[in-house]
C-alpha cells in the first residue's frame, strides 16, 4: 500500500517541473535603507567596508544583495515574493521590458536624472545620444543605459613561423594578401611536414555574430546588425552586400582555404587551432595578445609554462582591408547594460535622487571611484610600478588579487557590483579609467584595432515581435549561411532564402524597426 | 512471506483497534526516516502544482497567480505555432524513442555483467569507472567528443583512416548525429543507471542459485530462468517511469553538441523553448511548454502501465 503511494507521488511529480511564485503584497522596508541589487557574478558580504563608506559618505543605510547566479531566475523570485528591490542591474532590453509591463519600474525623468547624475547625462550625450534610445520603452525612459566605454575591434594573429617559412615578408593587410597568403598556407606545407593538413582559416558557423566577421568588414556589411541606408531601416543579414562575400567565402571553401570543421568551431577551439598548426590566422581582441596588456601577457606566460616548446610566434596585424580600404568586425556599439529602479520609487524621489547621485559620484570621481573598485593604497591595492605611479596602472595586493572571498569582504572589485554605472570594458569613467591605463597599449591599439565602425545603428533593439521571430531567425542565418558558405545550398538560390527569411518574420521586424528608427532614433540623430 | 501475510491479517480483523497504532509503533524509525522524504515531495512537488495556472495568464509578477491576467490558450497557440513546432516534435519523440530503445536495455545488461563478477578490487573498479562520467556535466563530455570525433585530429578518425576508410565528420553529418547522441548518452548513463538493478539483483534469494547449481544449470540458464524474472518487476517500473520524461529528450547534450549543420535533425522542445523564450520572466510561455511535456509524459505513463499490467497479469505494474 505504501509502495503503490510512493510510486504515485513519483510519478505525479513528473508533472510539475513548474516555478515555485505567489503573489504577496509589496514590502517596501524602512523608507531609508536602499535595497541595492548590483551587478551579477561579483560576490560581496554584507556590511563591507565599501558598503559602509558609502552609508557614511552619503548618509544612507544599504541592504546589499549579491546574486552570483542564475540572476534572473532570484531576482524573479525576490520580486514574486513582494521584495522589489529600489535599484538592480539589468543586462538588455528583452530582459526588463517584462518588468515594465507588469508595473515593477518605475519611469525615470530625463531631466530628473541630469539634475542628480549630471555627469553621467553628460557622458551620454557627448558619446552618442542614440543611447538614449536604448532605455526608451513604450514612450518613456524605464532604464539607465550604461555606456560600453572603450570598444576596439580585434586584430589578426598570423603564425609567424608559417609566413617566414612561405617568404611572405609582410603581413598580409588587404583581402586579396590575404587569400594570397590563405592558399600558400594550404597549398605549400607551411609547416614542412609533407603533409596536407593546413588550413588558411576558419569561422565560427553558428555564431550568429561573428561568422566570418571580419571579412564581411571588409566589405562594409555587418550581416545580423541594422543599417540605416537614408531613412530606411535595412537587415544587413538580407543585403546583396552580404551575397557577395558569401559567393567569395564559398569559392575559397571550394579551394580548400577555409577548415571544413568551422561549422563546429567556437571561440575557444579556434585559438587552439592556431596554436596546433591547423589553421594560420585568427582574429581575436588586441588586449589578448599584446605584451601591454595583464591579459595578454598572463596568456602568453600559461602558453610558456603548459607547452615551452610549441610557443609559437603570433604577429601582430590588421583586420583585412577591402577593395574600398574599409575594415572592421562585429562590434557592440556604445550603449551597454542598464540600471533600472522598482516601481514604488516613482513616488519617493528624494530616494531615486540619492542613489543617482552615488551611482554618479561612485563612477565619475576619481578618488571615490578608487575607493569603491580598488580600496586602500597599500592596504588592498598599490601601482603595478609605484615609480611610475598612476599611469602604470593599479593592481590588488595579495590576498585580494587572486582570493574573490577577500575582495567580497571589503566589498571592492572590479565587476561593478557598487559602480554599477562602469563601463563595460573599463572599472570607472573612462577619463578616470584612462589615467591609470597603459599608454603603449593605447597606442597599440589605435594603430592596429580601431576602425569604429559597425555597430548596429539602431543599437540593438528589443522590437515588439523580437521574442517571437528572433530566436528562429538567428537559426535560419546560421545555417543558411553555412551552407551557402559550404556549397550544401546554391548561392543561386539567394532569393529563396531572402523571401524565406522575411517569411520567417524577417519582415515584420524590418517593419517595426523603421517604426523604431522614426520613433526614437530619427530625430536625435 | 504469504502465510505471514495472512497471519496479520487475521490478528488485524480480531484486534481492529491498536492494529495500525501498533503497526506505526513498530515501524516508527522506518516512517521516520521516510518524512523528510515525503515532505520533500509535498513542500517542492505537489505545492507548486498550483503554478500550471500561470501556463493560461500572462503572468506576473508583481500580481502573482492569483492575480494576473487570463489569456485562455494564448501560449500554448505560440507554442504550437511557431514555424518550426511540427519537426521540433518529430526530433524530440524520435531520439527520445531512440534513447529509450537503445538505451534503456543497456544498464540491465551491465548489471547482469557485474552480478556475474567475484566480489573484489576488478569488480570495484569496473564499476566506479563505469558510473563515473554520470558526474561530467554535457559541456565538458561535449567538449571531449568534438576532439576524439574531429574529422582532422579525432582519434576516431585517425583509426578509421589507419584502417583505409575516409573521415567522417561526426557532429556535422545529419546521418550520424542522432546515433552520436544515442551511443554517447548511453556511455554517460549506463553505469549509473546500473546501480538499481545490480541492487535488485542482490535481493535475489541466494537458495534459489545453490538450487540451480545442484541441478547443474550454467551460468547462462541462471540468468536467464533466475536473474531476469526475479528483477522483472524493477525493469518494468523503471520503464514505466522513464517513459514519463518521453518529451525530455537532453536539453544539455544537444544543446552543447548541435551545429548548423544538423539542425534538421538536432532540434528538440527544449532548444525550441530555449529560443522562443529569450526574453527573461517568460513564465507563462516556459510553464505552457511544460505543461505539455507533462501531459504527454502522463499520458505516457498511463499507456505504459496499463501494458505492463497486461503483459505481467498485474504484477509488474505500478498500480
Amino acid at each position: 500500500m505504501f509502495k503503490r503511494f510512493l510510486y504515485i507521488v513519483l510519478t505525479v511529480s513528473f508533472a510539475s517541473t513548474l516555478l515555485f511564485g505567489c503573489g504577496g503584497k509589496e514590502n517596501l522596508g524602512s523608507p531609508d535603507v536602499i535595497k541595492w541589487v548590483g551587478t551579477p557574478n561579483m560576490p560581496v558580504e554584507s556590511n563591507s567596508m565599501v558598503q559602509k563608506f558609502i552609508e557614511d559618505k552619503y548618509n544612507v543605510q544599504l541592504e546589499v544583495k549579491s546574486i552570483t547566479i542564475d540572476y534572473y531566475q532570484k531576482l524573479g523570485a525576490d520580486i514574486a515574493g513582494g521584495d522589489v528591490p529600489d535599484v538592480m542591474f539589468i543586462n538588455e532590453p528583452q530582459n526588463w521590458q517584462p518588468l515594465v509591463d507588469q508595473g515593477l519600474l518605475a519611469e525615470i525623468d530625463q531631466d530628473f536624472l541630469k539634475d542628480y547624475a549630471p555627469r553621467h547625462y553628460a557622458a551620454i550625450e557627448q558619446v552618442d545620444k542614440t543611447i538614449w534610445a536604448a532605455g526608451m520603452y513604450k514612450d518613456a525612459l524605464y532604464a539607465v543605459p550604461k555606456i560600453m566605454g572603450n570598444e576596439y575591434n580585434t586584430v589578426m594573429v598570423w603564425r609567424g613561423d608559417w609566413l617566414d617559412n612561405l617568404g611572405i615578408k609582410q603581413i598580409p593587410d588587404t583581402i586579396d594578401e590575404f587569400e594570397y597568403s590563405f592558399r600558400k598556407f594550404r597549398y605549400d606545407d607551411p609547416d614542412g611536414n609533407g603533409k596536407k593538413d593546413t588550413y588558411g582559416l576558419t569561422g565560427m558557423g553558428g555564431s550568429a555574430q561573428r561568422q566570418f566577421d571580419e571579412i564581411f568588414g571588409a566589405y562594409g556589411i555587418m550581416p545580423g546588425q541594422w543599417k540605416v541606408v537614408g531613412d530606411k531601416v535595412c537587415n544587413s543579414t538580407t543585403m546583396d552586400a552580404a551575397k557577395d562575400v558569401i559567393a567569395l567565402l564559398n569559392q575559397w571553401y571550394k579551394e580548400e582555404l577555409i577548415d571544413p570543421e568551422m561549422i563546429t568551431d567556437k571561440q575557444d577551439n579556434v585559438v587552439e587551432k592556431l596554436e596546433q598548426g591547423r589553421i594560420g590566422a585568427i582574429h581575436t581582441a588586441l588586449s589578448n595578445v599584446s605584451m601591454n596588456h595583464p591579459q595578454g601577457r598572463s596568456k602568453f606566460e600559461s602558453m610558456k609554462k603548459t607547452n615551452p616548446n610549441s610557443v609559437i610566434e603570433q604577429r601582430v596585424g590588421k583586420l583585412p582591408a577591402g577593395p574600398s580600404g574599409q575594415r572592421g568586425d562585429w562590434l557592440w556599439g556604445p550603449r551597454s547594460n542598464f540600471i533600472v529602479f522598482g516601481s514604488h520609487l516613482k513616488n519617493d524621489a528624494e530616494k531615486m535622487s540619492k542613489i543617482l547621485e552615488i551611482l554618479d559620484d561612485i563612477n565619475y570621481d576619481e578618488e571615490t571611484a578608487l575607493k569603491v573598485v580598488f580600496g586602500d593604497r597599500g592596504r588592498t591595492y598599490d601601482y603595478i610600478d609605484p615609480e611610475i605611479g598612476a599611469a602604470s596602472g593599479v593592481k590588488y595586493l595579495p590576498p585580494f588579487d587572486t582570493d574573490k572571498n577577500a575582495r567580497a569582504k571589503e566589498g571592492i572589485g572590479q565587476q561593478g557590483f557598487f559602480n554599477m554605472l562602469a563601463p563595460v570594458s573599463d572599472w570607472a569613467a573612462i577619463d578616470v579609467a584612462n589615467k591609470y591605463a597603459n599608454a603603449d597599449f593605447k597606442k597599440e591599439n589605435e594603430e592596429l584595432a580601431y576602425w569604429g565602425s559597425y555597430q548596429d545603428d539602431l543599437m540593438r533593439p528589443q522590437l515588439p515581435s523580437s521574442i517571437r521571430f528572433q530566436g528562429d531567425l538567428d537559426k535560419l542565418k546560421t545555417t543558411a549561411y553555412s551552407e551557402f558558405i559550404t556549397g550544401v545550398r546554391s548561392i543561386d538560390s539567394w532569393d529563396a532564402f531572402v523571401n524565406e527569411y522575411m517569411d520567417k518574420g524577417g519582415a515584420i521586424l524590418e517593419q517595426e524597426a523603421q517604426e523604431y528608427y522614426v520613433n526614437y532614433i530619427k530625430d536625435i540623430k | 512471506m504469504t502465510a505471514e501475510t495472512v497471519k496479520n491479517n487475521c490478528r488485524i480483523e480480531n484486534k481492529k483497534g491498536n492494529a495500525m497504532l501498533k503497526n506505526i509503533k513498530k515501524h516508527r524509525y522506518l516512517l521516520l526516516m521516510l518524512t523528510p522524504g515525503l515532505l520533500y515531495f509535498v513542500i517542492f512537488r505537489y505545492i507548486p502544482i498550483y503554478g500550471v495556472l500561470m501556463a493560461f495568464q500572462d503572468y506576473s509578477l508583481k500580481y502573482g497567480v492569483l492575480g494576473s491576467k487570463w489569456v485562455g490558450l494564448k501560449h500554448f497557440i505560440s507554442l504550437f505555432s511557431g514555424g518550426d513546432f511540427q519537426l521540433v516534435l518529430k526530433n524530440t519523440v524520435l531520439i527520445s524513442f531512440l534513447k529509450i530503445i537503445c538505451g534503456f536495455p543497456a544498464p540491465i545488461i551491465l548489471a547482469l555483467l557485474f552480478n556475474e563478477l567475484k566480489d573484489g578490487y576488478y569488480k570495484k573498479i569496473t564499476q566506479t569507472i563505469s558510473y563515473a562520467p554520470h558526474f561530467f556535466s554535457w559541456v565538458v563530455v561535449s567538449g571531449m567528443l568534438t576532439s576524439l570525433l574531429s574529422p582532422s585530429v579525432g582519434m576516431v578518425n585517425k583509426i578509421i583512416q589507419a584502417l583505409g576508410g575516409q573521415p567522417i565528420y561526426f557532429l556535422a553529418d545529419k546521418n550520424w548525429f542522432v546515433q552520436i547522441i544515442i551511443m554517447s548518452d548511453i556511455w554517460k548513463e549506463v553505469g549509473w543507471g546500473s546501480i538499481i538493478y545490480l541492487a535488485a539483483l542482490a535481493g535475489i534469494n541466494y537458495e534459489m542459485h545453490e538450487a540451480a547449481v545442484i541441478d547443474g544449470a550454467s551460468r547462462i540458464k541462471r540468468m536467464v530462468y533466475i536473474n531476469i524474472p526475479n528483477i522483472l518487476p524493477t525493469i518494468a517500473t523503471m520503464l514505466i517511469l522513464r517513459m514519463g520524461s518521453l518529451l525530455d529528450a537532453g536539453f544539455d547534450q544537444i544543446f552543447n553538441l548541435e551545429s548548423v549543420a544538423v539542425r534538421d535533425v538536432s532540434d528538440i522542445i527544449d532548444t525550441y523553448v530555449y529560443r522562443m523564450g529569450v526574453g527573461s520572466f517568460q513564465y507563462s510561455f516556459a510553464s505552457a511548454a511544460g505543461l505539455f511535456k507533462s501531459v504527454i509524459g502522463i499520458a505516457m505513463v498511463l499507456l505504459t502501465n496499463r501494458i505492463a499490467r497486461r503483459l505481467s497479469d498485474g504484477e509488474s505494474s505500478i498500480w
